[in-house]
């Protein structure tokens, strides 16, 4: 059996934090012969998305800007599951896991279908990972919950997950282990 | 003596040439009619050093009125656009003064209604950071002009400038598709393909490349 890959997009700030959880993730995940492709966002230098459409008409299918974002997009489509994983900020991302969310657009093609009577854009590849994002909030806060699972739940749509899921967890010292059990329920 | 409003561009384009430019100018304009003078801050570049975060800051402090346009990215705002709240909510968590806050957000999707949950963020932006939620507006069609968004910008313009919020009733109206929906993929379609062979000789088959599909099946 070929091992499923996930992929962990981390827009944290505190950088302590992310290595513990996501060292767990990664011990949680090979126990079950899976591979874990973590990226710690708020350590790595990802450049905004310039919005000039290069990576549709010009590169198709890659980023003009060459840094990490480019090599971060090609192992967001080469998994079989991909985490957002995020302060819930505003109702959504953190402006670290936004900047690499942004970036993932060489994705997706140019072109438009509709999609359940909506107008949204055309598939590029034909497998897709499932979408699982992970929201932290240091307390419950219905008006930013309601409109995070929203989020994650467009962004299934137009990055074309086959399977979309939002969890909120709040923040603690079991913050890690949540995580860590969100996901494992998404991957039974 | 004149009020102040404070204009933020989350457009990476720019101050000028973006459709974030064309709509706060429009609206802009009414406010100086009514004798507003106005500041312009494009976030990219603002969030980019400790000295443009500090000038943001000085000035949503010194204004009576911030108004923010943004394209939509993935659903929400771009991230530059996102520093620049969380940096405004952390100086301004105990903030004392109330400067009213609007936005106004715009996407390529033909449905404004898309741009819904990117308004629902800067509402509550809004909040976490101690500003007066003043209304928005949606706009869809990548910017394609029309007599109900013009009309639109002019009523939100007005109302602002009375130092009222962007009345519900203008947002919803403005939220009707420029076209319908089979014509805009259809004509969308085109242009980029269009665009794609004239400026950069990419053929067809060539816009469908995958650089990054598996060598090997998963």
């Amino acid at each position: 059996m070929c091992a499923k890959t996930v992929c962990v997009l981390d827009g944290r700030r505190d950088v302590g934090e992310t290595a513990d959880s996501l060292q767990a993730l990664d011990e949680a995940l090979s126990g079950r012969g899976w591979r874990t492709a973590g990226y710690r966002l708020a350590e790595l230098d990802v450049a905004p998305c310039r919005g000039c459409f290069a990576c549709w008409v010009r590169t198709p299918g890659v980023c003009i800007v060459d840094d990490v974002g480019r090599e971060i997009a090609q192992s967001v489509i080469r998994s079989d599951v991909l985490v957002l994983l995020t302060p819930i900020t505003f109702g959504g991302y953190s402006s670290a896991l936004k900047g690499m969310v942004d970036r993932l657009i060489p994705l997706i093609l140019p072109y438009f279908e509709r999609i359940d009577g909506e107008v949204h854009h055309v598939k590029r590849y034909e497998r897709y990972p499932s979408l699982l994002g992970i929201g932290l909030l240091p307390n419950p806060a219905p008006e930013q919950e309601r409109t995070f699972r929203t989020v994650v739940e467009r962004n299934g749509i137009n990055l074309h997950a086959p399977t979309v899921r939002a969890q909120v967890v709040y923040d603690g010292a079991d913050a890690g282990e949540a995580i860590v059990q969100a996901l494992l329920r998404e991957l039974r | 003596m004149s009020r102040r409003a404070l204009v933020l561009i989350g457009s990476p384009k720019g101050l000028s040439g973006s459709n974030s430019a064309r709509y706060a100018q429009a609206i802009g304009a009414r406010l100086e009619e009514a004798d507003w003078s106005l500041d312009w801050i494009h976030l990219h570049r603002a969030v980019s050093t400790e000295d443009g975060v500090g000038e943001l800051l000085a000035k949503v402090s010194a204004s009576e009125l911030v108004l923010f346009v943004a394209p939509l990215y993935v659903d929400g705002l771009p991230a530059p656009a996102i520093r620049a709240f969380e940096r405004i909510a952390d100086a301004r968590a105990t903030a004392s003064g109330t400067p009213k806050f609007a936005a106004v957000i715009h996407c390529g999707f033909v449905e404004p209604v898309q741009n819904a949950t990117a308004i629902e963020m800067c509402r509550l932006f809004a909040a976490a950071a101690h500003l007066e939620w003043s209304g928005a507006l949606a706009f869809g069609g990548g910017g394609i002009p029309s007599k109900r968004g013009a009309l639109a910008l002019q009523v939100a313009g007005e109302a602002l400038a009375a130092g009222e919020p962007i009345p519900e009733e203008v947002r919803r109206r403005a939220e009707r598709p420029v076209m319908p929906r089979w014509l805009y993929v259809l004509g969308g379609n085109q242009m980029w393909r269009s665009q794609a062979k004239k400026r950069f000789g990419v053929s067809r088959k060539g816009l469908l490349a995958r650089p990054y599909e598996p060598s090997e099946s998963r």
